[in-house]
């Protein structure tokens, strides 16, 4: 060992002095950036920006989850009016008919509850159910996919009437699980058995419209709709059958849906739809453009 | 500043669990799931049935015997644990009937019945626990009104929908 490396003096070079004056140059330039604005405590902001915007206070109370419901019931009778118009539902006419008028009293009924516990009426449908579901399966069945750098295009749907009966199925069966799922969240029980009434309503209209697609399907099985391999076609992806009674108890979990025509693989779009959720409710600042 | 998220006032909420009143109500619930099952148990002995339709009636059956078990794990020693004389006066008639198609009206009949017993029990129900298992219920007893008319052959929607009652 070096005796002597503890005890040589160590010396201020003209690099030394350069560097530490560069130092003192950029703190005393940071110190004037920050100075002025920063309290003691808090962490200084370096550069002029705007400051964070102020987002409001949510409160997840009656009012809410009943905007909530109505937005939900309100997507819905717009997307099975979609449906009609387009020509894909002719075979379920008279039934969807009959279901978008439900979905649509069900929307006020769930609108005068809001206003009843001292909320507004929300006459829109729900931004995040249109926007990251129907949106997205209706463009699917009618226009596909078009191509992106890492995947090729995707064709319109192979059987429009087949993914828009599903997605009748699938809206139904959400009405019905909402509704129930909100028994558990509103405060009065009046507004309890009117929002079962309705979800009652909508069960029975998931299980007439199961036993459309699936005459006999009263229970849960395996069979699904299969598209076999085809020429230079992949085989696509099965899709499940819906049941009249797919559980014991009223259930409240995710409903898949799968449908369009697959891609490159033969995948389809699947989705799960689920009750609403905090990204998903119609808070008291939000407004019905 | 971050963004709040509050839930209501504590103090506007209802109880989880169970009031006293609540027991009551759930009582008369478990007791007319348990004369459901009891129904179900005449009807099925009392016709032949098809596989298809013994399949629905036996899952029906089970159904309502799992529905008074779960009231009863919410009652615990408060659980009545016997038929609803009421329940069972009313329907007994057209489900020991030995005609198929009568069975499966009766138990329409007797499944809208027990929708709107559970409607009734739910507009009174204070605590959460004992009206979301009510409604739970309900929500399957309105389905299984759906398969049964389309068990007995029925096409036309209102059937379906259980609109013709």
């Amino acid at each position: 060992m070096d005796q002597n490396m503890n005890t040589t003096p160590r010396t201020l070079d003209r690099r030394s002095l350069l560097r530490i004056g560069g130092l003192s140059v950029t703190a005393a330039a940071l110190v004037a950036a920050c100075g002025g604005q920063t309290e003691v405590g808090e962490l200084g902001r370096v550069g002029n920006g705007e400051p964070n915007p102020a987002l409001p206070d949510v409160t997840v109370d009656d009012a809410a989850r009943l905007r909530t419901s109505a937005s939900i019931e309100t997507s819905i009778a717009v997307a099975l009016e979609t449906m009609l118009a387009k020509g894909w539902l002719d075979a379920h006419t008279e039934a969807v008919t009959e279901f978008v008028a439900h979905h649509r009293a069900a929307a006020d009924a769930c609108n005068a509850m809001a206003v009843e516990v001292g909320g507004e009426a929300w006459t829109c449908g729900n931004a995040r159910l249109d926007s990251a579901y129907l949106d997205v399966i209706l463009h699917r069945i009618e226009k596909g996919a078009e191509a992106t750098d890492a995947a090729a295009a995707i064709e319109p749907s192979d059987d429009p009437a087949r993914d828009a009966a599903n997605l009748v199925w699938a809206l139904e069966e959400l009405s019905a699980e909402t509704c129930q799922a909100m028994v558990a969240q509103v405060a009065s029980a009046a507004h309890r058995v009117t929002l079962m009434e309705l979800g009652v309503r909508s069960g029975r209209q998931a299980a007439t419209t199961a036993l459309a697609i699936n005459p006999g399907g009263y229970l849960p099985s395996d069979a699904v709709v299969e598209v076999p391999a085809e020429g230079d076609s992949p085989a696509q992806t099965p899709i499940p059958l819906p049941a009249a009674l797919p559980s014991t108890f009223g259930a409240l979990g995710a409903i898949t849906y799968i449908g369009g025509k697959g891609d490159e693989n033969g995948v389809r779009l699947k989705l799960n739809f689920e009750t609403p959720s905090l990204n998903s409710m119609v808070y008291s600042f939000d407004t019905c453009a | 500043m971050n963004t709040q998220l509050t839930h209501a006032a504590a103090s506007t909420m209802p109880p989880l669990k169970p009031t006293a009143e609540d027991l009551a109500l759930l009582a008369g619930a478990q007791e007319a799931e348990l004369a459901a099952r009891d129904l179900y148990d005449a009807g099925i002995a009392a016709t032949s049935w098809s596989d298809e339709q013994a399949t629905l009636m036996v899952t029906m059956r089970e159904a309502h015997e799992s529905y008074a078990q779960s009231l009863g794990a919410m009652l615990g020693v408060k659980a009545p644990g016997v038929a609803s004389a009421d329940v069972t006066a009313a329907h007994e008639g057209g489900m020991s009937s030995a005609d198929a198609a009568a069975v499966l009206a009766a138990a329409g009949e007797l499944e809208a019945a027990l929708v709107s017993a559970h409607l009734g029990f739910l507009g009174q129900l204070v605590a959460v626990d004992g009206a979301a298992l009510v409604a739970s219920i309900l929500m399957a007893e309105g389905r299984h009104g759906t398969a049964l008319a389309a068990l007995a052959g029925a096409t036309d929607l209102a059937a379906l929908l259980g609109d013709e009652a």
